[in-house]
């Protein structure tokens, strides 16, 4: 069976290594470490669901989320939101956003994985 | 005179015999207990045997001068007391003299091999199932861990040696140096749960968090120079992120502080406590760059 495609975008490079380390044994990871070069991965190529980072420099979360809603194509692409546990105005901006759930960081690998394969339909 | 010292020539030789043949036997006896399954008898570590005054205790056990000398050489920059032992049976005299806290066994020595001499050693020598032992040989793998685990190594080193490898194992084995320099609330368990369990992995990234730590530092301080409070917490949040994921809860809650300061917008607060979230990072990065680089 092909790998589902995941692009991660987190401005920190730990939290990319770690979701690479939990994720890459069932999908295909690939990391972003800001919003731009996150939209310039999902322009040039296909993936099935994207890991958002909220808290980022120069393009946040949300302005991501924003122009990834604004390409055709990519309206209804799944997307999980990362998040601190604190942080519960963003988590409800981020739901009502039109993202597919949300999960806290340090990302538990078996909730994460469920949270995936879910908004796959896997 | 020559009576003499045909006598005494016969008195060594007899003398060299019996030693050989004591020595043999007791090899035999141990291999033949081992193979009919009977369970010797386990020797408890004396009482009061000597730890070590520099340091942590590590024995090489080698037939090999030439290896062993390596293996020295590369252990040296470890601040470590350092014994060694030409063979299984040599061994056995030093792990009851000494409190072992790594040992690395070779594979391939003539009498008792490696596995045997593990054995002996663990059952005549008493050395307690958590003191660590490496197996050491040429025909050793990295791939072939699992398979000496479950002989009761805790690691396998190939020869030639490679330095990386062997630093690798040292920071795993060897027991963790207690110091004032120690960050706050960093535990190892929690952070390597995180990684679910992939030391490797994760001992790559509290290294690179180490490694960029510097440079997070400055950008911090110049945001706090300019005033910058909307980038000062985004840094810092990242940072907390980080700590809190690498187990480093200590400096996850200091920076945890900074954040909401930050974004308060509260310069005044994030000067006040920066000095102090600084000299954490600076422990944590130092700490983890001594561990595990």
């Amino acid at each position: 069976m092909v790998k589902k495609k995941i692009l991660a975008i987190d401005d920190s490079v730990i939290a990319l290594k770690q979701l690479q380390n939990i994720l890459e044994k069932k999908f295909e990871f690939a990391g972003a470490t800001s919003g731009l070069a996150g939209l310039k991965r999902l322009d040039s190529e296909h993936f099935d669901l994207v890991l958002l980072d909220i808290e980022m420099p120069v393009m946040d979360g949300f302005a991501t989320l924003t122009s990834i809603r604004q390409r055709e194509g990519l309206k209804d692409l799944p997307i999980i939101i990362l998040t601190g546990t604190r942080h519960k105005d963003k988590v409800i901006k981020g739901i009502t956003s039109g993202v597919h759930g949300y999960v806290v960081k340090p990302a538990d690998s078996e909730l994460l994985i469920s949270k995936i394969e879910a908004a796959l339909n896997l | 005179m020559v009576q003499f010292l045909i006598g005494f020539w016969c008195g060594c030789m007899a003398t060299i015999l019996v030693g050989c043949i004591a020595f043999s036997n007791r090899i035999r006896q141990f291999k033949e207990e081992k193979e009919a399954g009977v369970e010797p008898k386990k020797e408890a570590q004396p009482e009061g045997v000597a730890g070590c005054p520099e340091g942590p205790c590590v024995l090489l056990v080698d037939d090999s001068k030439l290896s062993r000398t390596v293996l020295k050489e590369l252990l040296g920059k470890h601040e470590l007391d350092i014994y060694e032992a030409g063979s299984g049976t040599e061994s056995l005299k030093l792990v009851k003299e000494h409190s072992f806290d790594l040992i690395f066994i070779d594979q391939h020595m003539p009498g008792m091999n490696g596995d045997e001499t593990l054995q002996y050693l663990r059952e005549r020598g008493g050395i307690p199932d958590d003191v660590p032992v490496v197996a050491v040989g040429s025909t050793v793998r990295k791939e072939h861990e699992e398979e000496y685990r479950g002989k009761g190594y805790a690691a396998c080193l190939g020869k030639p040696l490679q330095e990386n490898r062997l630093n690798e194992i040292l920071a795993r084995l060897l027991p963790k140096k207690e110091t004032d320099e120690k960050p706050e609330d960093f535990s190892y368990r929690k952070g390597l749960t995180n990684f679910d369990g992939n030391e490797e992995v994760y001992r790559e990234t509290l290294v690179l968090f180490a490694d960029l730590w510097e440079e997070r530092k400055e950008q911090l301080r110049q945001f706090l120079e300019e005033g910058n409070m909307p980038e000062y917490a985004i840094l810092i949040h990242a940072i907390k992120g980080d700590a809190r994921t690498l187990g480093a809860e200590g400096l996850g809650e200091l920076a945890y502080a900074q954040e909401l300061q930050a974004k308060a917008g509260d310069g005044e607060a994030v000067e006040k406590g920066f000095a102090k979230v600084m000299r954490e990072g600076d422990k944590t990065a130092e700490y983890l760059k001594r561990m595990y680089s």
